[in-house]
């Protein structure tokens, strides 16, 4: 049994009550709270409805993009403007929504759930936030230059980047500023998760979610630099003469796509892996269980960590590597599927024989468990060279990465907020309107992207604002589903709102399995500064 | 100079991050003459 | 039993997947594209032969884990009193499904590891292409094999009325060529890859062969047609604006037709070497050159050679197409890199002939408003720019 020492924090008032500089009676209103705040349920909270901004944002482009591809033809936009489209959902929805949603929850739930007074480096959590809106802004107004917003997808190819206008380099400009402020929040989570754990807290104590965001945070250090490369490679052969990507000069585009997918690897496993901390820490909780296997977890995610720096290639088979480059990569690619397999089974497992109730967040985690692992069986197919060969730039892929990210990574996303939001607001969401949403956004999201597997099979490629009669029926109904869902998506906002103006008081514990610190030791909603006496775990 | 465990920590780190970010473009760099 | 809204959701969901199941079969029956391109080679069967396994394969698997996942979901619910078990480990398990699966990839890697050997194994052609990527067209160039020497460029052929919707869309719209690639049926093809400006990609999908073309260097694939008849796609590497407009279209004929068609363009070559020497009307530089624009540069200087602001120059009033003919020539030859600011650059057309050059360049310079001093450009003047 711990025996908990903390102190509950004094309760807030904002107004008109004079603060002192370390903010012990605890914030102040208005804007500058929010420009100033070094706490980090405040920059959780920032995170959060950053991302979610950007989610609408990059969801509009998306119902452009669907818009114009709901018949064959040129309807609205012209193929230029189409592609600058294209790039910018890519950017906006990875770099600017989701992203910074689980650097959200990262903010918000670590420090509480390792009994941490608040992120190793404060101040430096508010510049890592602040750095993103200023980057944003930079991607949109790209639009605005003359030449538009970059036309080149967001994997940002090389030769087709040097013809690019000047919005081209506000895209490298705020691709260097987001990648600094991953960095750093990186930095600061490693520093908060190693050194700031409450005594007895030992690492292979720490909730499954903080152990994916260890892990994360490294991929983050490794990785983001080297996109960081390729972009001002990029930036240096537009403009000061180099020729690295250029054969003229000596260089190779291909050269390019190995760096940028170098990272880009290792990315889409910083996407997914704490959507799994979050989902490992969801179905336990309805599932009145303890999640299966933990050390297999811990093992298996590090396992997936490692393993991604050495399957970039893939997505580069059809540049002409020698066939043992092609093999190489098959195998180490195909190598990565037994850990994610392993944890798939785990997660199974821990419901297995539980006690199930089907709240919102669990249904979201199960719709996250069912649609990832499909998304994970397409990436099996893509992983395999002659057929990448006939799948490679079309649909295929597109379907497949949609699942992944978001029947994945969106949908641990909404798991993460429901489940968390009685102890950040101290209310109950709707329920009922809860699983609308996740009712509604389980159906048109697969109206959207499944028939897609289909148009890629029947080799509609990627990237293009018009196509060839066959391909019509199918881009119709995802084009429509596409709508479904981006609405569906206001009704989330609406119950977010709901719940923080008007929602039902939350009981300390409203989730009977739920057991980490955060709901064992701490009241709901959960005090502006929490365990600034550190509890002793035994 | 007594640097605090967290600060030792940020910075090596920052380290690899820089050195990872200046390494690649100087190799190639170098590598094409 | 169930809340109300768990049943009222779960029927949507029965609701969903019938619908999706019923699409899916009723496509069937109307033939809507949902499955690989039938094959047009060996190669193409036999990775349509591995998709199939690997489907069969991943759906077992689906099925099985998702069967423990929702029998959970209905026999273990604490709504139907299940009392939680807490067990929450077990090492023979964990090695079990971690052995098992590995087991499976190995199975999954062996059949493949041959396909893709047998992909990578361009030696030995009859046939010899070089294939070329252009923002925004193929240009075809047969270098070793019967009907070396034949050169040409393919381009798309759909009216821009269509694209536009002011016509009916033909039935291959979007797949269709000027000037088709003809191979003979039955022959080992090597296709080599290249580009002049930034990265295509080269792609059958009947024969399995997917080839990214990357400028300065040369790559290959190769396919061996197993049948006669038309086989149409498109490029499948992002390279600008009019990526999706830049199709490829293979013609495989027989050995027979395959020798007329070398000869009737044996002696195309020949005429149009005379072409580039002798000196063409003006009246027929224009009608050419109104072909030519169309197909080449409306896409982006519009019809009405109004431009688009900010982003392609108008061609109306153009001081380049009025001026001297030799800097309009340069440009069109050689492309404008940086373009003028802050335009999108312009490419290089080089890979027309001197003659459609030579009459798209004098079409412009008679069109749109534009009557130029220097009005006639003759396909000689363009071949002596070329560097």
């Amino acid at each position: 049994m711990s025996s908990v020492i903390d102190s509950h924090g004094h309760a807030h008032d904002g107004h008109g009550h004079g603060h002192d500089e370390h903010g012990h009676h605890g914030p102040y209103g208005g804007l500058m709270r929010w420009v100033t705040t070094t706490n980090h349920k405040d920059i959780g909270t920032l995170y959060l409805w950053f991302s979610f901004i950007m989610f609408l944002t990059g969801g509009s482009m998306a119902l452009v993009i669907r818009a114009e591809l709901f018949q064959p033809g040129i309807q609205f936009f012209n193929p230029d403007l189409f592609n600058q489209f294209t790039t910018m959902h890519g950017l906006i929805m990875v770099f600017g929504a989701i992203m910074p949603a689980f650097v959200g929850f990262a903010n918000w739930q670590i420090p509480m759930m390792i009994g941490a007074p608040d992120m190793a480096f404060a101040r430096l959590n508010n510049w890592s936030f602040w750095l993103l809106p200023f980057a944003a802004s930079l991607l949109v107004l790209s639009f605005f230059m003359p030449g538009g917003a970059p036309g080149v997808g967001w994997t940002l190819y090389s030769p087709l980047t040097v013809q690019m206008g000047i919005g081209m380099d506000l895209t490298i400009f705020a691709v260097h500023l987001l990648g600094m402020s991953s960095i750093l929040g990186s930095i600061n989570i490693i520093t908060t998760i190693l050194n700031l754990r409450a005594p007895g807290m030992t690492l292979m104590r720490m909730p499954l979610f903080v152990w994916t965001w260890l892990i994360t945070a490294y991929l983050l250090v490794a990785a983001m630099p080297v996109l960081a490369g390729a972009v001002t490679m990029t930036l240096t052969d537009r403009h000061f003469g180099t020729t690295f990507f250029n054969a003229a000069g000596g260089g190779d585009p291909v050269l390019y796509q190995h760096i940028f997918w170098f990272f880009g690897h290792p990315e889409v496993y910083i996407i997914a892996l704490p959507a799994f901390g979050v989902v490992s820490q969801v179905i336990p909780a309805f599932s009145r269980k303890p999640l299966f296997g933990y050390a297999s977890m811990v093992y298996a995610t590090s396992a997936i960590a490692i393993l991604s720096f050495i399957v970039w290639a893939h997505h580069m088979y059809t540049v002409g590597m020698p066939v043992t480059g092609q093999l190489f990569f098959m195998y180490a690619t195909t190598l990565i599927a037994v850990p994610t397999g392993v944890k798939v089974f785990n997660w199974v497992a821990t419901m297995w024989k539980g006690s199930l109730t089907f709240e919102t967040p669990m249904l979201f985690a199960i719709g996250f468990l069912f649609l990832f692992t499909m998304g994970g069986f397409t990436g099996l197919v893509l992983s395999l060279v002659p057929i990448d060969i006939q799948l490679h730039d079309t649909y295929y892929v597109v379907a497949h990465f949609h699942y992944v990210m978001v029947a994945g990574a969106l949908f641990s996303a909404f798991a993460g907020v429901y489940f968390w939001l009685p102890k950040w607001t101290g209310r109950m969401y709707d329920e009922t309107l809860g699983k609308w949403h996740f009712w509604l956004t389980m159906i048109f999201f697969n109206m959207i992207f499944f028939v897609q597997h289909f148009l890629g099979l029947a080799g509609m490629p990627r990237r293009i604002p018009d196509y060839p009669l066959m391909f019509e029926t199918w881009n119709k109904i995802s084009s429509i589903g596409a709508f479904g869902f981006g609405l569906t998506q206001l009704l989330f906002l609406y119950i977010v709102l709901k719940c923080i103006r008007h929602g039902e008081k939350a009981p300390q514990k409203p989730w009977e399995g739920a057991d980490s610190l955060e709901w064992t030791h701490l009241p709901t909603p959960a005090p502006y500064h929490t365990f600034e006496t550190q509890p002793i775990l035994k | 100079m007594k640097l605090s465990k967290n600060l030792q920590t940020a910075l090596i780190l920052a380290s690899i991050a820089l050195t990872t970010f200046v390494g690649i473009i100087a190799k190639y760099w170098i590598l094409n003459g | 039993m169930a809340s109300k809204p768990a049943r009222r959701g779960a029927t949507w969901a029965l609701v969903a997947i019938l619908g999706i199941a019923g699409a899916a079969f009723s496509s069937l029956a109307l033939g809507l594209e949902w499955n690989l391109r039938p094959a047009g080679s060996k190669l193409a069967a036999d990775i349509h032969e591995l998709h199939e396994y690997v489907m069969i394969l991943c759906t077992i698997i689906f099925v099985g884990v998702f069967g423990f996942m929702f029998y959970a979901c209905w026999a273990h619910r604490k709504s139907v009193g299940h009392k939680a078990e807490q067990f929450h480990e077990n090492t023979m398990v964990e090695i079990a499904w971690t052995v098992i699966p590995a087991i499976i990839l190995v199975v999954i890697a062996l059949p493949t590891t041959r396909v893709v050997v047998a992909q990578k194994d361009t030696s030995n052609p009859d046939l010899t292409i070089k294939v070329t990527g252009y923002q925004w067209k193929w240009g075809y160039d047969y270098v070793k094999g019967e009907g070396e020497g034949i050169s040409f460029v393919s381009t798309l052929a759909t009216p821009r009325a269509q694209i536009e919707n002011q016509e009916k869309k033909g039935e291959h719209y979007l797949l269709e060529v000027d000037n088709e690639l003809v191979v003979p049926v039955g022959k080992k093809v090597r296709i080599l890859t290249t580009a002049a400006d930034v990265v295509h990609s080269w792609w059958v999908p009947s024969f399995g062969a997917k080839q990214d073309a990357i400028p300065g260097f040369i790559r290959d694939l190769w396919f061996r047609p197993d049948a006669t008849g038309t086989f149409r796609s498109q490029c499948v590497e992002l390279c600008g604006k009019e990526h999706g407009f830049m199709p490829i279209v293979v013609k495989v004929v027989s050995q027979d037709e395959y020798k007329a068609w070398v000869g009737e363009k044996m002696k195309l070559i020949a005429a149009a070497q005379q072409d580039v020497s002798k000196v063409w009307s003006e009246a027929d530089l224009v009608a050419r050159g109104e072909k030519v624009y169309a197909s080449t540069c409306a896409a982006c200087h519009q019809a009405n050679g109004m431009g688009v602001p900010n982003a392609f120059p108008p061609l109306a009033g153009s001081k380049v197409v009025l001026g001297p003919k030799e800097e309009q020539i340069d440009i069109v030859l050689h492309g404008r890199k940086g373009g003028y600011r802050p335009n999108t650059e312009m490419p290089p057309q080089a890979a027309l002939s001197d003659v459609d050059l030579a009459a798209a360049i004098t079409f412009t310079r008679h069109s749109f408003g534009n009557k130029a001093q220097e009005g006639v450009v003759q396909p000689s003047e363009v071949k002596a720019k070329r560097k």
